[in-house]
C-alpha cells in the first residue's frame, strides 16, 4: 500500500478523470468522516455505483479498530480522520494512501487482482487499520506542526560575475558557473519503520497477521540472498520489482522481532522518541529507543530469520522438493549447472538477470486442446505453444544463438499490454476471454495512445479474442463483450456460447453469466456482504461452477450450481484453497497452504481425496494442468512471482490427509447454508449519511516555509493549500519576499469533466547593473565610466486553463492568459509604469505513450519512450510605455499594437540501447508568423533547472554552450542528441540522511539556431533604432540560408550554432524518500554570440550600440565553457 | 475577516481550524507567553500604528520645532502571521502597508500609500516551560517597499512623495530573555545586532535629487526591554523601554568599468534612540488577543538625513506613536 508521508498536490482524487456523474456523501462516525460515492444515474445505467455497503462496512471496522490502534501509542485523537473511498474508478484497487498531517486516508473498496498475494486477508479491514496506523504513527512521530511538515530551501548563483562580486580573483573569476542547491528540510522516517510499522501496529491491533505468503516472500529473500539491508530498506522510491513489496514485509517481520526482544512496543517507543525533536537519522530514534546500535540490531535480525528460513529448507528438502523449474523457452543461466557467463556476473548482474521486466509473472492457461497458452508477463502473452516445448516440461530450450528459431517463436506469440491481471480463459474452440478496461480498440491505436477516452469511465469489463493463426504472426482479433462492465474472473461454458463471470459492485463480488455476444445477462448471486470470488471454473456437464469463496473471513472451494442456483461446498478448513480448475483427470487442482506453505494439491470429488502435487519453498499457486497432465503454476521467489512447470510424472502425486474436505471430515461443512446466508450487521449508510458538503469538508490549513537565495538576496515566505477531501476545489498559494516579491494564487476546480485552473501571480522584481558609458565607443578598451542603475519590474499574470487527459498518454490543454509587464524606477515613487499588455489564447496537447515510470533508473536514464508537445498560441501584444508614445522598434520595424500566431513543437525520442545505454535524441522548432519584439520571440541559452522565470528550451542540455536568455528569433530549429549511459548503478549508499542510488554520465551536443528579421537596403536612425527608409526591406530570416543576423557579430556569421558537453547525472534521496537529484555539466558553446542588452553578463550595459542606434548592444559573449551544477535541484 | 475569524474559532472543531492532538497547551497568562507559540499553533494579528509629529532632531539630536502648519504623520497596517512550527521554533512574516503624510509649510499635503518593508524570521528557543526562558532570532527584513522617490529633478524639497522601503536587505540576529518572576509578573530583552546589507538604491547619489548609487545603512545595535504584568488572569499591563544606537551611513559608486562599488562616510548619520512606552493585553481566550500600546521618542540623534523620503527606518523622527491590534490563533 502506498504511504503518501506529505503530498503537494493531489490531483482528482487520484484519477487523471474528474467524475462529474458521483453524488459524494458523508458518514460521520465517532471519530472518523466516511466520504462515500453514488453514481447520480438511474440503477439501470451501465455506469451506475454505489459504495453504500463499503461505507457501512467501513464504518464498523473503524470505529472498532480507534482504539486498538490509538492506544498503541497512547494517542487519543481529538481531530476526526477523514475517509475517502474511491470507488469511482479503477487505479486505487488494491491499494491506499494516508496523508496523516491532513487527517486523511483514501482507498477504494475493490480488491483488485494483485491483492490476493498477501493471502486470505480481508481488503477494506487491511487496508484502512493499515492507513489508520500511518496517521497515528506519523502525528505521533513529527516533532514539527502538522501544519507545516517540512520547509523548502534553495539557491542559485549564475554566471562568472559572482564570482567576482564575492570576491574571487585570478582566473578562477572567469569560470562562467551557474550553481544551485534545493533540498526540503523534512521530519523523516524509513521505509522500513513506516510501512512495516503499520503492518506491525495493525496486527498488534488483531487486524493483520503473519500469513504464509509473507513469510514465503521473506523467506525466499533469504534464501535466494536478496534481502534488503540495512542502507536499501530506509528507501522506498528506488525500489523495483519484488523489492518494493519486501520492505513492507522485513520491517513487518523486524518490528515482530523486536517486541520479542524486548517484550514492548518498540516501534511505538521510537514514534514517541521522534516527536520529542528532530533527528539527522533514524539510526539515532533506534538507538534511543532500545539501546543498541541500528545496525547491529539489523544484523541480529537477519541472523535469526537466516537460521529461521534455512531450517525451513532442510524440512522441505527432507520432505523431497517438487517444484519443477521456471518456464522459460531458453534456459535460465541460473538453472545451468555450470556458466561461465553467469559466473562472470556480479551480484547485482545476476540478480537483473533474474528480475527480468516485472516481478508479475503468473496465471498460466492452456488452451484445452494444448495448442495455445496465456500468461501474464508485463502484459497477456499468448504463444502457440504445446506443454513439451517448454524447457521445464521437456527438457529442451531453445539455444539462445539459434535466431531462427527466436523468429519462430516470435512469429508465434503475441503480447498486449492492456488486459487486468485476471486469469485469461479458453473456449473449446480457441477463443479467449480476457478482462479489459472500456477503452480497449484497437491494439495499435492503444499502443499509440491515441484511444480515446471521452466520459473518463474505464472501468473493467470482458473482452473476446478471436485468435488468427495462419502461419503468419500470430494475431488477435479482440471485441469488447457489452454488458460486462466491472468484470473480474470469468470462464467459458463447455457450449463455447456462454462466459460465466464475477463481477464487482460496492465491495463485494457475485456471479453472472452471459452469451458471448453480451446478449442474455443472467445473475446468479447477490451477497451483498463483502464476499469475492476468486477463480471460475465450469465442470464438464456445464451444470456447476467451481469457484473459491472469499467470505465471512474464510477462504474454501465451492460448487455452484447454475440451474438450481445451490452451493456445494467442497472445502471448510483453516487452509486457504485458492485458484481451482478442473485438470484432464477430472480432478479438482488447487493452491492451499495447509501445512504452512501453499503447494498445489488436487481433490477427487468423488471419494474427497486429496493428493499432493508439489512440495516447494515459495508459496505456489495458479495451477493450470496441460491436456496432457503437466503442471504449471505461479509461485513466489526471491526475484518475483514466477511460473514454473513440473513434468506429469515428476508430480508428487502423494495422497495426504486433508482437514476440512466436505464428505470426508466429518466436522466440516455443517451448516453450508447458513454460512452462505451470513451477513454482517451494519449500519444503513443512506439513512446515516449527510450530502457531502465543500466547506465542512476542508482540509487542514498547511503550509510550507520557503527560502530562497539568488546571488546574495535572499527571499523568504511560504507556499500554502487549501482544498475539501473530495478536492472538488483547490487552493494553492505562495508568497516569498525579499529583493523579489513573488505571490501566486491558484484556484483549481474539479466539478466538471475537464479540470479548470484559475490563477493569478504577480512576479515583482528588481535588478541592478552598471551602465557602461565607453567614452571611444570601442567595446575592447578599457575606459568605461559605469552608472549604477537599479530598477523594478512587474508582471501581473492572469490565466483560466482547461485540461483533460483524451487517454493515457494524450493530454490536451486550452486557455487564456493575460500579463501586464510594468517598469518603476527614481522618478516614478509608488506608480508602475506599464510597459506591455500581451493577451493570448491557445492549446496545447502532449503525446507521450509509454512515459517514463519513476522506479529503478528509469528517472535517471529514460529510455524506451516518446514525449511530444504542440503548443500554439494566438497573442496580442500592447505596447504602452508613455515614454516612448506606446511604440517600440525592433528588427527595424516599429510596433505599438499587434497580432501573432505562434507554433512550438519540441519532440524527443528515448532510443534504448545495449545495457542501459540510451539515445536521446530532441528537436524544437518554433515559429511566429510575423516580425514581433524581443520580448515575443522564442529564447534560448543554457538553463540552470533551479533558474527562475519562462524559457523557450524544454531540453535543459539544449544550447547550454550559449549564456541563458541570449539567443532570440521568430524561427527556432534544434536538433539535440544525448548519449547516456550508467557509471555506477544501484549504489544504495546511505551517507547521513543522504542516499545515493546511480550515476549516469552522458556527452550531448546541439546545431540549430534561432532566425528573426532584419533590415536590408537603406537606412535612418529613428529615436533609438535604425529603421529601413523602406518598411517593406525588413525580411524574414530563411533557416540555414540566412545566417542569424541578431545573435551573430559583425564578421563572425553564425549560421549554424553548435554546443557540444557533457553531463554527470546523480540519482539521490535525502530524507529517505524525498528527490535530492544533483548534476554536473559542462558545456562549450563554439560560436560567438551577440543580441540584446547585457550580452557578455558582466553586469554592465555597454552604451555602444552595434550599428550606429540600434537596440542590439555591441557587446559579444567569446566562445566559453560554461559550468552547471546543482545540488539536489534535479536535472 | 478578523472578527469572523475570532467568532468562529472558538468553536471550530473540523477543517482549516481544526484543533489537533499535536497542538501543546496555550499558556494562561500573557506573563507566561513563551518567545516560541506552543505547537502546531497558529496565529494572525492585524494592526495598525500612528506616529504625527511637529518636530525633527538636529545634528546635535536637539529637538527642534516644525513652522506651526507643519506635520508628519506616519502611519502602519500590518498583517502579521505566526506559526508554532515545533515545540522550539516559531516562524512569521510581518507585512506592513504605510501611509506617510506630510502637511507642509505652504500648506500643501503630500501622501503616499503603498507596501513596506516585510519582516521575516524564525525564533529558536531550546528549553521550555521554565521560569527564565532564553531564545535565539533571526529576522530578515525584505526591502519590499517602494524605493522611489516620486520627483527626480528638484530635490527633496521639491518631494512628491515618499518612500515606503528602504531598498537594501537587514538581516538581525536577536537575543531574546524572559524571566518569570511569579506567574503574573515577567520581565522581557530583546537584544539585538542589524546588518544592513549594502546594496544599489535609486535615491541617494544626485545633488539635486535624486539618483541610483550605492548605500550601506551602517549596523544597528537595539536592546528592547519589557515588564509585563498580568492584572487579571486576561489583561496584562507592560511598560517598555527601546534603545538603539547605528553606526555611521556610506554612499558611493561603482567604477570605471568596473560593477563595485566605492564607498564614502556620510557625516553624522551615527547615533542613537531612546523610546519609551506601554502596552496593554486583554486575551480572553486563547484564540482572541486585543491590543493597545504607545510609544514615545525621549532622545534622539540627527533626523534629517531621510526625512525629505519620509524613510522612518533611518531617519525615526520624534513623536508619540499609538497602536492597536487584534490577534486570532487556532
Amino acid at each position: 500500500m502506498v504511504s503518501l508521508l506529505a503530498s503537494l498536490a493531489l490531483a482528482g482524487n487520484g484519477f487523471d478523470y474528474n467524475h462529474t456523474d458521483v453524488r459524494w456523501h458523508t458518514l460521520e462516525t465517532e471519530h472518523f468522516f466516511i466520504y462515500w460515492p453514488e453514481s447520480k444515474k438511474d440503477p439501470s445505467h451501465p455506469h451506475y455505483f454505489t459504495a453504500a455497503f463499503s461505507a457501512s462496512a467501513l464504518a464498523k471496522i473503524a470505529e472498532e479498530s480507534y482504539p486498538a490502534i490509538t492506544e498503541q501509542f497512547d494517542y487519543d485523537l481529538k481531530e476526526k480522520t477523514h475517509v475517502m473511498l474511491y470507488d469511482q474508478d479503477i487505479g486505487w484497487e488494491g491499494n491506499g494512501f494516508a496523508i496523516a498531517e491532513l487527517d486523511q486516508t483514501g482507498f477504494p473498496g475493490m480488491w483488485g487482482p494483485l491483492f490476493r498475494q498477501r493471502g486470505r486477508m480481508e481488503f477494506l479491514e487491511d487496508v484502512f487499520v493499515h492507513e489508520f496506523a500511518h496517521i497515528v504513527s506519523l502525528k505521533v512521530y513529527l516533532p514539527w506542526s502538522e501544519d507545516s511538515t517540512g520547509m523548502e530551501l534553495g539557491g542559485l548563483v549564475e554566471d562568472e560575475e559572482w564570482l567576482k562580486r564575492w570576491g574571487a580573483k585570478g582566473p578562477l573569476s572567469n569560470i562562467n558557473a551557474d550553481i544551485g542547491v534545493s533540498m526540503v528540510l523534512s521530519a523523516h522516517t524509513p521505509y522500513w519503520w513506516a510501512e512495516g510499522g503499520a503492518e506491525y501496529w495493525s496486527h498488534q491491533a488483531g487486524y493483520n497477521f503473519w500469513g504464509t505468503s509473507r513469510e514465503a516472500y521473506l523467506r525466499m529473500a533469504f534464501l535466494e540472498d536478496r534481502v534488503l539491508d540495512n542502507d536499501q530498506w530506509t528507501t522506498r522510491i528506488d525500489k523495483e520489482g519484488a523489492d518494493g513489496e519486501l520492505g513492507y514485509n522485513q520491517g513487518y517481520s523486524f518490528g515482530l522481532w523486536l517486541h520479542d526482544r524486548y517484550d514492548r512496543d518498540v516501534y511505538s517507543e521510537m514514534a514517541k522518541i521522534s516527536g520529542e525533536r528532530w533527528h539527522w537519522t533514524w539510526d539515532k530514534v533506534v538507538e534511543e529507543a532500545t539501546g543498541e546500535d541500528a545496525r547491529e540490531l539489523y544484523d541480529l535480525w537477519y541472523a535469526d530469520r537466516k537460521a529461521h528460513y534455512e531450517k525451513t529448507r532442510a524440512e522441505v528438502e527432507a520432505r523431497g522438493m517438487v517444484a519443477g523449474r521456471e518456464m522459460w523457452l531458453t534456459q535460465p543461466l541460473w538453472e545451468k549447472e555450470k556458466d561461465e557467463d553467469w559466473e562472470a556476473m556480479s551480484k547485482r548482474e545476476q540478480e537483473e538477470e533474474k528480475d527480468g521486466e516485472t516481478s508479475y509473472i503468473e496465471m498460466p492457461s492452456h488452451s484445452p486442446d494444448g495448442r495455445y497458452m496465456a500468461w501474464f508477463d508485463n502484459g497477456l502473452y499468448i504463444r502457440q505453444i504445446r506443454a513439451e516445448e517448454w524447457g521445464a516440461i521437456g527438457g529442451e530450450y531453445v539455444d539462445p544463438e539459434d535466431t531462427k528459431a527466436a523468429k519462430e517463436w516470435s512469429r508465434k506469440t503475441t503480447g498486449i499490454d492492456w488486459p487486468q491481471y485476471w486469469k485469461a480463459k479458453w473456449s473449446r474452440d480457441n477463443r479467449i476471454v480476457v478482462t479489459g478496461s472500456e477503452d480497449v480498440t484497437a491494439p495499435a491505436l492503444m499502443d499509440l495512445g491515441v484511444t480515446m477516452n471521452l466520459d473518463g469511465k474505464n472501468w473493467n469489463q470482458l473482452v473476446l479474442g478471436e485468435i488468427v493463426d495462419d502461419d503468419k504472426q500470430l494475431r488477435v482479433k479482440w471485441k469488447k463483450i457489452p454488458n460486462t462492465l466491472r468484470a473480474e474472473e470469468s470462464a467459458w461454458h463447455p457450449d463455447g456460447q456462454r462466459i460465466a463471470f464475477s463481477r464487482y459492485d460496492d465491495g463485494t463480488t457475485d456471479l453472472y453469466m452471459i452469451n458471448a455476444d453480451g446478449t442474455g445477462l443472467k445473475r446468479f448471486t447477490q451477497f451483498g456482504d463483502g464476499t469475492q470470488i476468486q477463480g471460475l471454473e465450469f465442470d464438464a456437464t456445464g451444470t456447476k461452477i467451481l469457484t473459491s469463496l472469499f467470505k465471512n473471513y474464510q477462504q474454501d472451494l465451492f460448487l455452484f450450481d447454475i440451474e438450481t442456483g445451490e452451493w456445494q461446498r467442497l472445502t471448510d478448513s483453516a487452509a486457504d484453497e485458492v485458484d481451482p480448475t478442473f485438470g484432464p483427470d477430472g480432478r479438482v487442482w488447487f493452491a492451499s497452504d495447509l501445512g504452512g506453505i501453499s503447494n498445489i494439491w488436487s481433490l477427487d470429488l468423488e471419494t474427497g481425496e486429496a493428493r499432493k502435487q508439489t512440495e516447494v519453498l515459495g508459496h505456489a499457486y495458479g495451477p493450470d494442468v496441460s491436456p496432457e497432465g503437466h503442471l504449471f503454476y505461479s509461485a513466489t521467489t526471491g526475484h518475483g512471482f514466477r511460473i514454473f512447470g513440473v513434468p506429469d510424472d515428476e508430480l508428487k502425486n502423494e495422497v495426504q490427509p486433508y482437514p476440512g474436505i466436505c464428505g470426508v471430515d466429518d466436522t466440516a461443512c455443517i451448516d453450508t447454508e447458513g454460512f452462505m446466508l451470513h451477513r454482517p450487521k451494519l449500519a444503513d449508510a443512506h439513512a446515516l449519511s449527510k450530502p457531502y458538503h465543500v466547506l465542512k469538508a476542508q482540509m487542514p490549513f498547511n503550509i510550507w516555509p520557503v527560502l530562497r537565495t539568488t546571488d546574495k538576496n535572499v527571499e523568504i515566505g511560504a507556499s500554502a493549500y487549501l482544498g475539501d477531501y473530495a478536492e472538488e476545489h483547490y487552493l494553492e498559494a505562495q508568497v516569498t519576499a525579499g529583493k523579489d516579491n513573488y505571490l501566486y494564487l491558484g484556484y483549481f476546480n474539479d466539478m466538471f469533466w475537464p479540470h479548470l485552473n484559475l490563477g493569478y501571480s504577480r512576479y515583482q522584481y528588481k535588478g541592478t547593473y552598471g551602465y557602461g558609458n565607453d567614452l571611444d565607443g570601442v567595446p575592447e578598451t578599457d575606459d568605461v565610466t559605469v552608472v549604477d542603475l537599479k530598477f523594478e519590474q512587474v508582471s501581473d499574470d492572469v490565466w483560466l486553463y482547461t485540461s483533460y487527459y483524451l487517454s493515457d498518454y494524450l493530454y490536451v490543454s486550452a486557455g487564456l492568459d493575460y500579463s501586464r509587464y510594468s517598469f518603476r524606477d527614481t522618478g516614478n515613487g509608488a506608480k508602475f509604469a506599464p510597459y506591455l499588455d500581451s493577451v493570448g489564447i491557445g492549446a496545447y496537447v502532449e503525446w507521450s505513450p509509454h512515459g517514463s515510470s519513476y522506479a529503478g533508473d528509469d528517472w535517471i536514464n529514460p529510455r524506451g519512450g516518446r514525449r511530444v508537445i504542440f503548443d500554439y498560441q494566438h497573442r496580442i501584444s500592447n505596447l504602452l510605455d508613455p515614454e516612448i508614445a506606446g511604440t517600440v522598434y525592433d528588427d527595424g520595424q516599429r510596433f505599438d499594437r499587434y497580432h501573432f500566431n505562434r507554433f512550438a513543437l519540441q519532440w524527443t525520442e528515448y532510443i534504448p540501447l545495449f545495457s542501459r545505454h540510451t539515445l536521446q535524441l530532441d528537436f524544437e522548432g518554433g515559429f511566429i508568423d510575423r516580425n514581433v519584439i524581443g520580448w515575443d520571440e522564442f529564447i534560448a541559452g543554457g538553463r540552470h533547472p533551479y533558474a527562475w522565470g519562462n524559457g523557450t528550451i524544454g531540453n535543459n542540455v539544449q544550447f547550454s554552450g550559449y549564456e541563458g536568455y541570449s539567443l532570440y528569433g521568430e524561427t527556432m530549429l534544434i536538433a539535440n542528441a544525448s548519449y547516456r549511459f550508467p557509471v555506477a548503478r544501484d549504489l544504495d549508499l546511505k551517507i547521513g540522511p543522504t542516499y545515493t542510488d546511480a550515476m549516469y554520465l552522458q556527452f550531448f551536443g546541439s546545431a540549430g539556431n534561432l532566425w528573426s528579421y532584419r533590415v536590408e537596403g537603406d537606412t535612418h536612425i529613428e529615436g533609438y533604432s535604425v529603421v529601413p527608409d523602406d518598411p517593406s526591406s525588413v525580411r524574414r530570416e530563411i533557416p540555414f540560408k540566412d545566417y542569424s543576423a541578431k545573435n551573430s557579430i559583425p564578421g563572425k556569421p553564425n549560421y549554424v550554432l553548435t554546443d557540444a558537453g557533457v553531463e554527470l547525472r546523480v540519482r539521490q534521496f535525502i530524507w529517505n524518500d524525498f528527490d535530492w537529484d544533483s548534476f554536473l555539466r559542462v558545456s562549450y558553446g563554439f560560436r560567438p554570440t551577440a543580441g540584446y542588452g547585457d550580452v557578455n553578463a558582466d553586469l554592465i550595459q555597454s552604451s555602444v550600440a552595434r550599428d550606429a542606434a540600434s537596440e542590439l548592444s555591441a557587446e559579444y559573449e567569446k566562445p566559453t565553457f560554461r559550468v552547471y551544477a546543482g545540488l539536489g535541484t534535479g536535472w | 475577516m478578523i472578527a469572523l475569524l475570532a467568532a468562529i474559532l472558538p468553536t471550530a472543531h473540523g477543517g482549516v481550524f481544526n484543533t489537533k492532538t499535536m497542538h501543546a497547551d496555550w499558556p494562561e497568562r500573557q506573563a507566561q507567553h513563551e518567545h516560541v507559540l506552543p505547537k502546531g499553533w497558529m496565529q494572525v494579528e492585524i494592526g495598525l500604528d500612528n506616529k504625527t509629529t511637529h518636530s525633527f532632531r538636529d545634528e546635535e539630536g536637539t529637538k527642534l520645532r516644525y513652522d506651526d502648519e507643519v506635520a508628519w504623520s506616519y502611519s502602519r497596517m500590518w498583517l502579521r502571521f505566526d506559526q508554532g512550527f515545533s515545540r522550539r521554533i516559531r516562524l512569521y512574516m510581518h507585512v506592513p502597508w504605510v501611509e506617510a503624510r506630510l502637511r507642509n509649510d505652504h500648506g500643501t499635503l503630500v501622501v503616499t500609500r503603498a507596501l513596506g518593508d516585510i519582516h521575516t524570521g524564525a525564533v529558536f528557543q531550546p528549553v521550555i516551560g521554565k521560569r527564565l526562558a532564553i531564545a535565539a532570532k533571526i529576522d530578515v527584513k525584505a526591502p519590499s517597499g517602494v524605493e522611489w522617490p516620486g520627483n527626480f529633478i528638484g530635490g527633496p524639497t521639491g518631494t512628491h512623495s515618499f518612500l515606503t522601503g528602504t531598498g537594501v536587505t537587514n538581516v538581525g540576529l536577536h537575543a531574546l530573555g524572559r524571566l518569570l518572576v511569579v506567574d503574573w509578573l515577567a520581565f522581557r530583552i530583546d537584544a539585538a545586532y542589524v546588518w544592513k546589507v549594502p546594496g544599489i538604491v535609486g535615491y541617494v547619489i544626485e545633488r539635486d535629487g535624486f539618483g541610483n548609487g550605492w548605500l550601506d545603512a551602517g549596523d544597528e545595535l537595539v536592546a528592547h526591554g519589557s515588564m509585563v504584568h498580568n492584572w487579571t488572569r486576561d489583561f496584562a499591563l507592560s511598560g517598555d523601554i527601546r534603545a538603539s544606537y547605528r553606526t555611521t551611513y556610506r554612499i558611493g559608486t561603482s567604477g570605471p568599468s568596473v560593477w563595485k562599488a566605492n564607498l564614502s562616510p556620510m557625516e553624522n548619520t551615527a547615533g542613537g534612540f531612546l523610546d519609551l512606552g506601554m502596552a496593554a493585553s486583554w486575551e480572553p481566550n486563547p484564540h482572541v488577543e486585543l491590543k493597545a500600546h504607545f510609544r514615545s521618542q525621549v532622545l534622539g540623534a540627527d533626523t534629517t538625513h531621510f526625512a525629505a523620503l519620509g524613510l522612518e527606518e533611518y531617519s525615526p523622527q520624534p513623536g508619540t506613536e499609538l497602536g492597536a491590534g487584534a490577534v486570532v490563533r487556532w
